[in-house]
């Protein structure tokens, strides 16, 4: 697995939003709790790079700030697709959670695949590493092989290892 | 009496019926003769449910002085005589062997020497297999050694379709005992396949649906450099797209199959047959209100250009119910395919799976490691590209990849037919240019241990970023094998005969 944690994936969110009514809606998007971007939510898409873990997890956060809930009752972003590597995450994108940021006197709340962000809060993705390997076993891309059309890691192994010991005549 | 019985034995692919026998039941009938076919392959193939014994019995057919048990060389010997009791039993005039490639000649050379002695009637054998180097070869050895130890009354070379009615009809003609085969033009004049005979096979469709091989083409319009197909295919001969879209149809009507598999070498090779072949397909869902894509068919694709082929080509394609393509890529460096003659761009590889990827239309990779002009850098940059397309692997858009065991030098070839030009020579001096056994005087870094090396590189990769490699234990074993065989210096043609 050791190509996989060498290289950069790029990362397409798609969005909608509210019109310009006391400014644009504020976003900032988080991947390993790192900021790699910061906008306004004025255009339809945001792209980013970054460089995976080789394993453990990963987690892509969404964040809507700025809103004054009592004069912006309009104000939202809705994420409405998200690519990695030009992939269409598809189901993967409802797969998330959205946690509110609500008032000290209001219960707090969270919801599982809302991408409708009319609060301030954030929407949360966790992938598992290799990341790609991941969004393939998700997306349900069929990995198995018929019998006697296997490729095995023991099979390539062995045969390395014999080839490892021969030289040229 | 029955004129014919069609037999087809080991070793072939269980997992579709084979097209050649039931496509010439159809054209014999079509000429008022009778006919069956019996695919004796799958009858002993599939009976074996034990893995060890599968891989005894196949390696008996396919590979020669395979190690053999007693309990394997029993059920190998039932079979042989079930077979004979069986044509006996029918009793037809002729019988036809489909010798499809040179794995079936072992279990031809045995039936014909059993049958010989008990059937009066005729024996005819036929197929790619009469040759034992590929397609191309023009050195006919098996047809021509079973017909003077008379172990046979014909042989076909070519095209079975005439040559099997000359037969029934007058025991002589074109590429009948002869290899001045006449290659047939109007495929549209043949009659339609008949798969009455072995519809009720189970066989191991790859997938849940009984699927049909179906021919639409002969040739092939590209001349790679690596390829033996100009030999034996002069011309590039294909269907009318209306008249494949119309053999589909009755099949779907006849046994309501619903997914086809092309045999052609490829299937985009004609794009006005190609597009009138999706619009009559289209035209036939629309017209009896059944949903797009109601039938699933592919089979092997050339990469076209944006100009050759629109955007709106691939999406009648996709309606159409095109899927499941073998792209014959070779090598992810331009330069390589230059190399090759493969006749396309890195730009018309991206439009292509970008197109794939749009419309649904998942596909597979055919790869040649080790091309005689590939350096380093060549290699490093199929591993690079293979790295920026790992999204359509992920995505399912490349459902596969297959890498093959490395370039093989085949007679017929232009890299066999210009090896002087090519630089190529066998490892040592007095053996015949052959299989895996070559190097480069251009390139005498490429050696076999190289060209190995990274094969297993690139699977290794490929495996990582989340290809499905197909049958790379297979090929390894083999590699290993062949490799093995080059160092004892008992790799060579006439060892692999089995005569």
């Amino acid at each position: 697995m050791s190509v996989l944690n060498k290289i950069p994936i790029t990362l397409k969110i798609y969005y909608t939003h509210s019109s310009h009514t006391n400014g644009w809606p504020l976003c900032r998007v988080l991947w390993d709790n790192k900021q790699v971007a910061n906008f306004k939510a004025d255009g339809q898409e945001i792209e980013f790079t970054v460089l995976p873990k080789s394993q453990g997890t990963s987690t892509l956060i969404v964040e809507h700030y700025g809103k004054n809930v009592y004069t912006e009752h309009d104000k939202f972003i809705e994420i409405i697709g998200m690519r990695i590597n030009n992939i269409a995450l598809k189901n993967i994108l409802w797969e998330s959670t959205q946690y509110p940021i609500t008032a000290p006197w209001d219960e707090s709340w969270q919801e599982e695949g809302n991408l409708y962000l009319g609060h301030n809060g954030h929407i949360v993705w966790k992938f598992k590493n290799p990341i790609l390997l991941d969004i393939q076993k998700r997306l349900k891309v069929r990995t198995d092989m018929q019998e006697g059309q296997e490729s095995t890691k023991k099979v390539l192994n062995e045969i390395k290892e014999y080839f490892a010991n021969e030289k040229d005549r | 009496m029955i004129d014919l019985l069609l037999i087809n034995v080991p070793r072939i692919s269980l997992v579709y019926p084979p097209a050649g026998t039931s496509l010439l039941k159809g054209v014999v009938e079509q000429q008022g003769f009778t006919c069956n076919v019996k695919d004796a392959n799958f009858e002993l193939l599939d009976s074996i449910k034990d893995s060890d014994d599968f891989e005894t019995i196949t390696n008996y057919f396919t590979i020669p002085n395979a190690e053999m048990t007693t309990h394997c060389q029993n059920i190998i010997d039932d079979w042989y005589v079930n077979l004979v009791n069986y044509i006996l039993q029918v009793n037809p005039k002729h019988v036809g062997i489909s010798v499809f490639t040179f794995e079936c000649q072992v279990a031809t050379r045995e039936l014909c020497k059993l049958l010989r002695k008990v059937y009066n009637g005729k024996i005819i054998i036929g197929g790619a297999g009469l040759s034992t180097t590929g397609i191309a070869t023009q050195i006919n050895d098996f047809g021509n050694n079973l017909l003077e130890s008379k172990q046979v009354d014909y042989y076909v070379r070519g095209e079975g379709e005439h040559a099997l009615i000359d037969i029934l009809k007058e025991n002589t003609g074109d590429g009948i005992n002869n290899d001045n085969y006449v290659q047939i033009t109007d495929l549209d004049s043949l009659a339609y396949p008949n798969y009455d005979d072995v519809i009720k096979y189970k066989y191991h469709y790859t997938i849940d649906n009984i699927q049909l091989p179906i021919t639409t083409s002969r040739g092939c319009v590209r001349r790679c450099s690596f390829c033996d197909i100009h030999a034996f295919w002069k011309k590039y001969t294909f269907r009318s797209g209306e008249n494949v879209a119309k053999e589909m149809i009755s099949h779907y009507e006849k046994y309501k199959v619903r997914d086809f598999f092309f045999t052609d070498s490829l299937i985009n090779g004609n794009l006005k047959s190609f597009r009138q072949l999706t619009e009559c397909l289209i035209s036939y869902y629309q017209e009896n209100n059944l949903p797009d894509k109601f039938f699933s068919w592919g089979g092997q694709w050339i990469v076209r250009t944006e100009k050759q082929l629109s955007p709106a080509d691939y999406i009648n394609a996709a309606k159409s119910g095109m899927n499941g393509l073998a792209m014959g890529v070779e090598s992810l460096s331009e330069q390589i395919r230059i190399d090759m003659k493969k006749g396309f761009t890195n730009q018309d590889l991206d439009y292509t799976l970008e197109q794939f990827r749009l419309h649904g239309i998942n596909c597979y990779f055919l790869m040649i490691v080790g091309y005689p002009t590939e350096q380093e850098e060549h290699h490093l940059e199929t591993m690079q590209m293979f790295t920026k397309y790992q999204g359509y692997a992920i995505d399912g858009t490349i459902f596969g990849v297959n890498l093959g065991g490395t370039l093989s030098i085949d007679e017929g070839s232009p890299l066999h037919k210009d090896s002087i030009h090519f630089g190529l020579e066998p490892t040592s001096e007095n053996e015949e240019l052959f299989g895996l056994d070559w190097t480069s005087k251009e390139n005498p870094k490429l050696t076999l241990l190289q060209r190995i090396n990274r094969r297993l590189d690139l699977q290794e990769l490929l495996m990582d970023l989340g290809y499905r490699v197909y049958n790379g234990d297979h090929q390894l074993k083999r590699l290993k094998a062949s490799y093995e065989r080059i160092k004892q210096n008992t790799y060579h043609f006439k060892d692999i005969l089995h005569s």
